[in-house]
């Protein structure tokens, strides 16, 4: 599927350049944490809450659980570089790039468009910039990292991204703000 | 509408964004135990008007299982805490006193 892109008082457009990989392990570990800031040259993110470097970023998914996310041409280097960093590890380290799909919302509104479809808190006070959650957008789940006030990533299993994307465009189609503001 | 707060992820969630798991707190009784004890451990459950102890899922967030203690009249809720325990934490209970003194639940009070 190629990138696609949609205008409205938010724009939608579809990032397809992105390689996803699961990593589980126990991330509460300190030996575990710096093996994969020493692979990635990311910090391992508290909850609720996404890091990213130089184009990688660390998505914090559970307590056991993190998205690893990079551009495609970083994919095998930082697969290698995970794969030696943690071999004495007990981990789990899965490529997902073709099981998910992420979007990318832009404009002011983004935080209006994200609560018409999820029932989730986006006041500023409670999802400030770089919150990561996982929720769901009307019937499927989901996850949102804020990286900045008018910038929203959403990933989703790409079994549905043409739902996911349906969904997006609409709530953010001309005409349909429910804040007007200045 | 009911929100609870997945004590793994530190937010509130919404119920449509859980999934129930009944009553908390049961003790298995597997093989080898009574015909009695296994009978009830299937089948018997509290369905308290009022205070009660459930077992949610944070099922569109983290995955994991956790534990609420809340009124069934009222839908108020006293608190969540991890699963990784056999009996509510003093602080959820200290919660239940302050707001309804006497309380008993099951062998908890
Ligand atoms: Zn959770």
């Amino acid at each position: 599927m190629s990138d696609r892109e949609f205008q409205g008082y938010v724009n939608v457009t579809q990032d397809t350049g992105q390689t996803m990989f699961t990593l589980r392990a126990t991330l509460s570990s300190t030996k575990i944490k710096a093996a994969i800031k020493l692979a990635t040259g990311v910090a391992v993110p508290k909850r609720g809450s996404c890091h990213v470097v130089g184009g990688c970023a660390l998505a914090w998914m559970s307590p056991d659980e993190l998205l690893v996310m990079a551009p495609i041409a970083q994919a095998e280097k930082l697969r290698v570089s995970l794969d030696v960093a943690l071999s004495e590890e007990h981990v789990l380290l899965e490529d997902v790039s073709d099981a998910r799909a992420k979007f990318i919302l832009s404009g002011t509104n983004v935080r209006e468009v994200l609560a018409k479809l999820a029932p989730m808190d986006t006041h500023p006070e409670k999802f400030p910039v770089g919150s990561f959650n996982r929720t769901r957008f009307a019937q499927v789940a989901g996850a949102v990292f804020l990286e900045q006030d008018d910038l929203v990533s959403v990933i989703c299993f790409r079994s549905v991204q043409d739902y996911v994307y349906a969904l997006f465009c609409d709530a953010a189609t001309h005409g349909s703000e429910v804040l007007v503001r200045e | 509408m009911l929100i609870l707060n997945c004590p793994y992820c530190g937010c509130d969630k919404d119920e449509t964004e859980l999934a129930a798991g009944g009553e908390a707190h049961l003790k298995r009784f597997g093989p080898g135990s009574s015909d009695q004890d296994f009978e009830e451990y299937l089948f018997e459950r509290t369905n308290p008007k009022g205070l009660h102890f459930e077992r949610w899922r944070c099922a569109f967030g983290c995955g994991k299982w956790f534990h609420a203690a809340r009124c069934t009249a009222t839908l108020e809720v006293f608190g969540t805490y991890k699963a990784q325990t056999l009996e509510p934490p003093k602080v959820i209970k200290d919660v239940i006193t302050t707001k309804r003194p006497g309380w008993s639940w099951r062998n908890f009070s």
